[in-house]
């Protein structure tokens, strides 16, 4: 709590409402020092002193002269006398008063009162013989007094706020709150100053905080927030606010509590500005005691502000320090109002200010509040500094895991991993251990680290079994090795979730899944049960068009065509995504044509062609209809129609389907009858004319290829097309198609320069098509003959990553296992041909010569016998392979002749020279040379 | 008390009690507006202001007659016109002009809320010690401050129905600054500080962008607990917000709120600047907060009666209809209240004043309580 038990507010009022102002005017009587003998003057001159001593606020010098005046005229009974003595009473009643004599100034004003009844001061000083009693404690007296005088006299606002003033005083010093209110009240609403206004809210809020009486505090609130003010600076407002604060923080009446918590001055600035203002008030005192009496009331309030601000001042030094759990307090409120960067910025600085525990706290406060406020920016940044400051820290587990949930809601994977990983390094036995592998185990299968995701998620699921996670967690190794390809491991996850828990949310997906390993791994009989199973559990799913799709595939390798189109229309007719949907699509189109149904063809692409979805290929699928047309017999029609989609299409450079369309139209040209060939070509020829009138380039130079397939092309016609497509300012406008002729037309011109620029413009343009394959590997070639092995390596690198299942990607993995070997880094030269003997599909002349970069490779690394094992396999397995077989030969020869085997390396080569395979081949030569050469050497 | 009874700016005779609060206003703005002040025009010959010089320990009642650089020129109070003394500011210690005003009209006018009634008392009392302010621990600088506070109210209420109408706001902005610019000059009170952040505000108001930036960057960037902290964070979320940096604007203003909100002058405003902040962003529901918290804390206020309105708007919309979700389950939330539920509350009930005038016989109470209090005197002693 942040009460101070020392000072309650009962006990600070007792001690803040008393009379201050004893011991301010004991300071103004030291500043008297005008003392002359004043018997011997004469009356005149006394009166001049008494004047001028009270100009210069010398109330005691002022006191005797005026005394003087009255002993020797005070009981004179002449009327201009006594008129001319109403000054020197009213004046020598305030120079006692300000000197501390209460009971001598109010027996003068007494006089007066009596002597003046219609005095033009008699206001005045019914108020000064009120103020009399008050400073001398006569509470009651004081508050008759002030009560006559509220009665008998007509008084100005400035007097009769004075009058409320003194009573509330006189009512707080007796504890008499009740009393006090209604003439805080008539205070408040009769000032005309500021000032008072203040001090009697200030007043009414501390005797409602007393109350609990909180709305009407608030109703105070806007003449509270006065700097400089009396509130700014009582320190019995604050303690009761602290006091009422924390009884409603308690009530749980948050809102409330901050609203009176914010009235709180914390303890440094109230003490700093109590002293300023003091300092300000002590001025303001010697000026207005300097500048001399007009209104010595002004100085009387004066001198009283300095009294209680010097009682406060006291009182403050007496109360501890209590700005850290007030700020604490405010934040936490605030943070339960959901007021999220008010409370953000107060933990913040507590974390500043505060020592520890505290500023540790206040820092995970801080982070808590910052990830309520989007963009979880400083959310990060601070949950960062936590991290760093408090590693292991009291609350480090629950910032981790929260960062790396944030991480993870960003979809900033490779952050998620770090963060949690070193979460785990730090805090081994972290509260959300599970949670934190789990994510990493997430985070590392969106960065498609399969073996990972697996790692992590066993580790978690063998740590914690039977975690909530645990369901969730198989899933996503199932999936991670699913996207690892290795089918038959994910299955088995995938049945374990299926199994154990069957009311997982996983459950329906891993039923899917699971149909898609058996699927991969070509086990249809089992994986067509499956898809039919999950189509009938959950026929509304949205993975429901894949799985059609997945059955079309299956009916399409088991023959059953009829069935494999109806499925593939019904995956179309599902929502699937653009990928699967043009598979199904243009296989399904494939198969009909099989089945030579080509007015299906028509119907099912031309409302393909209307459904226009986002990513459709409609060149493509106007390639289908035109076809179909044609084996309908409508030459003309279908000639046109291709055409047609030649000139709607062909603009756009990058599409690709429409070089389709070119090579269908080019080759039914051919077959049409000759008077359908002379139209459409010379219907051709005019959307030639057109499109170059239109500045259509891109369909300009496509055409212009096309005509390199007119009839009875002369070489010299051919030449110049040729010479009018291939010029470097057409790249920008040249299609794929008309850039693979610019590529080809070039390497074989042994133009390398422009065909490097092409080459490049295909990759940039085409990225992931199979023109940028075959763009890449001639750069890959370039490259190598230029021994640029760095760049080789790049191109084909990607060819291995992007076209991964290519015959290129095979041919990529080659070279660039060549290359690894000539930069003498043999271990990813014998990753790359490990790869290629890995995938069943490559088996052919890419395996013999894979298993030969091995043996190289091992050789190289002087292990002979390994080395000599694999060219045994190649002329073993693949003596078709006949240069294979033959450097085979050779090199296990070499390795056995290296091992001191010539025996055995003899008779390998006697093997070879033996084979019918071989004769006449250099390698056949080589190897009868090497037979004499080891004879010799074993001899 | 001297009471004026013609304005002192521009010789208009002040209305009659009884004027309509609008007219009161307009007649207080034109004021403001004719204005010939001091601190944009050098007068052909300035007047002589009564003061008294403190140096060292000796007050000298002197009239100041001029300035050149840090140089003061005075002479004796009443002595020859056209002979004067010199002396270097640094060798004062104090300074304390003779000011004559009716404060309590203006006091009565502040309270009102008559701003341009205020100002127009204030400015020819401030004006002509202007030049002066940078003497040490004058009286004249913090009466300057209530008369350019007063000026940027009577802007920032003006009505702005027209183009003329805003040409007179702008105007009156601009001489706004001009005073704070004055009045910053007086490095010797945290008004000086203020008074820069105050004529930024008025840069912003007039939509010199640029300038404001600059002369903010070049202001301290203070530490919580400092004087000008709201203040400067306020102008800084304003000047943001109309740069249309809405988040940096709604950062800016929560500084303010969250370290100081002690200040009458920038609490609410800033308040209000979340408040926006929130609507722009389309937090409903924290705006929704921040106005309740306004019009509770201010009643009777301008401030108070916009809240409300605003209140009643997102109601009408519904915009704070559905209850609150949070995204994130497991962070506190012991605070178990229904705020539209207190929101309808509030905008059913009248809207109080501040303190109720009491009707109690104080004179009365006061006899009761004496008798009793000096017959536990009586006894005691």
């Amino acid at each position: 709590m942040i009460r101070n038990p020392s000072i309650t507010h009962r006990t600070w009022f007792r001690r803040a409402a008393g009379p201050f102002l004893v011991q301010a005017i004991a300071a103004v009587s030291l500043l008297s020092g005008l003392t002359t003998l004043y018997a011997q003057d004469t009356p005149r001159e006394v009166r001049q002193k008494a004047s001028f001593a009270l100009s210069k606020g010398a109330f005691d010098d002022a006191a005797g002269y005026l005394q003087q005046l009255v002993d020797w005229f005070g009981n004179e009974t002449k009327a201009e006398t006594v008129s001319q003595m109403e000054s020197v009473y009213f004046n020598l009643g305030i120079c006692h008063f300000f000197t501390g004599r209460f009971s001598e100034a109010r027996e003068v004003f007494s006089t007066y009162l009596k002597k003046y009844k219609t005095g033009p001061r008699v206001a005045e000083v019914s108020v000064y013989l009120g103020d009399c009693y008050r400073f001398e404690e006569q509470l009651g007296p004081a508050l008759k007094s002030y009560a006559d005088t509220l009665r008998r006299y007509q008084l100005v606002p400035d007097t009769r706020a004075d009058i409320y003033q003194s009573m509330s005083r006189c009512y707080l010093a007796l504890d008499k709150w009740d009393k006090a209110i209604p003439v805080l009240r008539q205070l408040y609403s009769t000032a005309p100053d500021v000032s008072r206004k203040n001090w009697a809210a200030a007043q009414l809020t501390t005797a409602y905080l007393k109350r609990s009486e909180v709305d009407k505090v608030f109703r105070l609130i806007p003449y509270l927030l006065v700097p400089g003010s009396f509130a700014s600076r009582s320190v019995a407002l604050n303690m009761a606010a602290l006091e009422t604060g924390d009884d409603l923080f308690a009530d749980e009446k948050y809102r409330d509590a901050l609203w009176i918590y914010r009235l709180v001055y914390p303890h440094d600035v109230l003490t700093a500005r109590s002293q300023q203002h003091l300092d300000v008030l002590q001025r303001r005192a010697e000026r207005l005691r300097r500048a001399g009496g007009d209104n010595p009331r002004f100085l009387l309030r004066v001198q009283e502000q300095i009294g209680e601000l010097e009682n406060e001042i006291k009182a403050l030094g007496q109360i501890a320090n209590y700005d850290i759990e007030l700020y604490f307090r405010m934040a936490r409120a605030y943070m339960e109002i959901r007021r999220f960067r008010e409370s953000r910025d107060l933990f913040l600085h507590l974390h500043e200010i505060a020592g520890e525990p505290r500023a540790n706290e206040a820092l995970f406060f801080a982070f808590q509040s910052a990830v309520r406020i989007q963009p979880w920016d400083q959310a990060l940044e601070i949950g960062s500094q936590y991290m760093e400051k408090y590693p292991g820290g009291e609350y480090y587990d629950d910032v981790s895991i929260m960062v790396g949930q944030i991480y993870a809601k960003r979809e900033e994977w490779p952050s998620v991993i770090s963060v949690l990983t070193k979460a785990l390094e730090i805090s081994p036995k972290h509260k959300q251990a599970a949670e934190c592998m789990f994510l990493i185990g997430y985070a590392s299968f969106m960065e498609e680290k399969f073996a990972d995701t697996v790692t992590w998620l066993r580790k978690m699921n063998d740590a914690f079994p039977e975690n909530p996670r645990e369901p969730d967690a198989t899933y996503w190794i199932g999936m991670a090795l699913m996207f690892d390809r290795k089918f038959d491991e994910a299955a088995i996850e995938f049945d374990k979730v299926i199994k154990r828990w069957p009311d997982s949310q996983y459950r329906k997906d891993a039923l899917f899944r699971r149909a898609v390993c058996d699927f991969a791994l070509s086990k249809f009989e089992s994986a067509e049960p499956m898809l039919l199973d999950f189509l009938r559990q959950y026929p509304e799913d949205k993975l429901c068009g894949e799985a059609y799709m997945m059955l079309g595939d299956i009916s399409g390798a088991f023959g059953d065509l009829v069935k494999a189109v109806l499925r593939y229309k019904q995956a179309t007719d599902l929502e699937i995504n653009i990928e699967f949907y043009n598979h199904c699509a243009f296989r399904c189109v494939e198969i009909m044509e099989e089945l030579k149904d080509f007015q299906g063809i028509t119907a099912y692409m031309q409302r393909y062609i209307t459904m226009n979805r986002d990513g459709s290929n409609i060149p493509m699928a106007m390639y289908w209809v035109g076809k179909a047309m044609w084996n309908q017999g409508e030459q003309r029609g279908a000639l046109e129609y291709l055409q047609e989609g030649i000139a709607k299409h062909g603009i756009d450079r990058k599409s690709l389907g429409i070089d389709l369309i070119v090579e269908e139209w080019i080759g039914r040209t051919r077959a049409a009858a000759p008077d359908v060939t002379k139209a459409a070509w010379a219907s051709m020829m005019r959307l030639l004319d057109r499109a170059k009138k239109d500045k259509q380039e891109p369909l300009a130079l496509r055409l212009k290829r096309v005509l390199l397939y007119y009839p009875n092309l002369t070489d010299e016609q051919r030449a110049t097309i040729t010479a009018d497509i291939v010029r470097e300012e057409n790249l920008p406008v040249a299609s794929a198609g008309v850039m693979e002729l610019m590529l080809d037309t070039a390497e074989k011109r042994s133009n390398t320069n422009l065909a490097i620029r092409v080459a490049e413009t295909i990759i940039k343009d085409f990225t992931e098509t199979d023109y940028a394959l075959s763009a890449r590997m001639f750069l890959a070639r370039v490259a190598i003959n230029q021994q640029d092995y760095k760049n080789a390596i790049k191109h084909l690198t990607v060819i291995r990553e992007v076209f991964a299942t290519s015959s290129e990607a095979a041919e990529a993995q080659l070279l660039l296992g060549d290359l690894y070997i000539k930069q003498n880094e043999y271990d990813q030269a014998d990753e790359c041909y490990k790869n290629i003997l890995s995938v069943r599909e490559w088996r052919g002349p890419l395996w013999p010569a894979a298993l030969f970069g091995r043996g190289e490779c091992a050789r190289l690394r002087r292990k002979y016998e390994e080395a000599s094992a694999y060219y045994e396999r190649i002329y073993l397995l693949y003596s078709q392979y006949k240069t294979w077989a033959a450097k085979a030969y050779l090199a296990r020869a070499e390795c056995l002749a290296r091992l001191r085997l010539y025996e055995k390396a003899i008779e390998t080569l006697n093997e070879m020279t033996s084979a019918a395979d071989f004769q006449g081949s250099q390698e056949l030569e080589e190897a009868r040379k090497r037979i004499e050469e080891y004879k010799n050497r074993s001899s | 008390m001297k009471r004026t009874s013609k304005c002192d700016i521009c010789q208009q005779r002040e209305p009659a009690q009884g004027f309509t609060g609008s007219v009161f206003i307009l007649a207080g703005l034109s004021c403001l507006l004719a204005v010939h002040s001091a601190f944009t025009q050098t007068p052909e010959k300035p007047a002589a202001i009564p003061a008294t010089l403190t140096i060292g320990k000796d007050a000298k009642e002197v009239e100041l007659v001029g300035r050149q650089g840090d140089s003061l020129f005075y002479r004796p109070r009443g002595g020859v016109e056209g002979a004067s003394m010199s002396i270097k500011i640094s060798d004062v210690t104090e300074g304390e002009f003779v000011i004559k005003y009716d404060n309590e009209s203006v006091a009565r006018a502040l309270f009102s809320e008559r701003w341009a009634e205020a100002a127009a008392a204030l400015l020819p009392v401030v004006s002509p010690l202007l030049p002066y302010l940078d003497i040490p621990d004058n009286n004249g600088a913090p009466l300057a401050m209530d008369a350019a506070l007063a000026m940027l109210k009577a802007a920032k209420t003006m009505p702005t129905q027209n183009d003329e109408a805003r040409a007179k706001q702008t105007a009156l902005y601009r001489r706004t600054y001009s005073l704070f610019t004055a009045i910053s000059k007086a490095s010797w009170t945290p008004d000086s500080e203020l008074a820069m952040l105050r004529a930024v505000e008025c840069l912003n108001a007039v939509g010199d962008l640029r300038q404001a930036e600059q002369e903010l960057e070049a202001a301290r960037a203070p530490e919580p607990g400092d004087e000008s902290y709201g203040l400067y964070y306020l102008v800084k979320a304003n000047i943001e917000y109309s740069r249309k940096q809405v988040r940096d604007a709604m950062n800016s203003a929560v500084r303010s709120v969250a370290f100081d909100n002690k200040n009458i002058g920038t609490f609410p405003d800033a308040l209000f600047m979340t408040a926006r902040c929130y609507e722009d962003q389309l937090e409903w529901y924290r705006a929704r907060d921040v106005y309740y918290e306004v019009a509770r804390l201010f009643p009777g206020t301008g401030y108070a009666s916009t809240a409300r309105d605003k209140l009643q708007l997102l109601l009408d919309k519904g915009l704070t209809k559905e209850k609150e979700t949070s995204p994130i389950e497991s962070v506190f939330f012991g605070l178990d209240e229904d705020l539209n539920k207190m929101v309808r509350e509030l905008l059913n009930s009248e809207a109080k004043p501040p303190e109720d005038t009491d009707n109690s016989d104080i004179a009365r109470d006061a006899e009761a309580e004496a008798a009793t209090a000096t017959r536990k005197d009586t006894k005691k002693n």
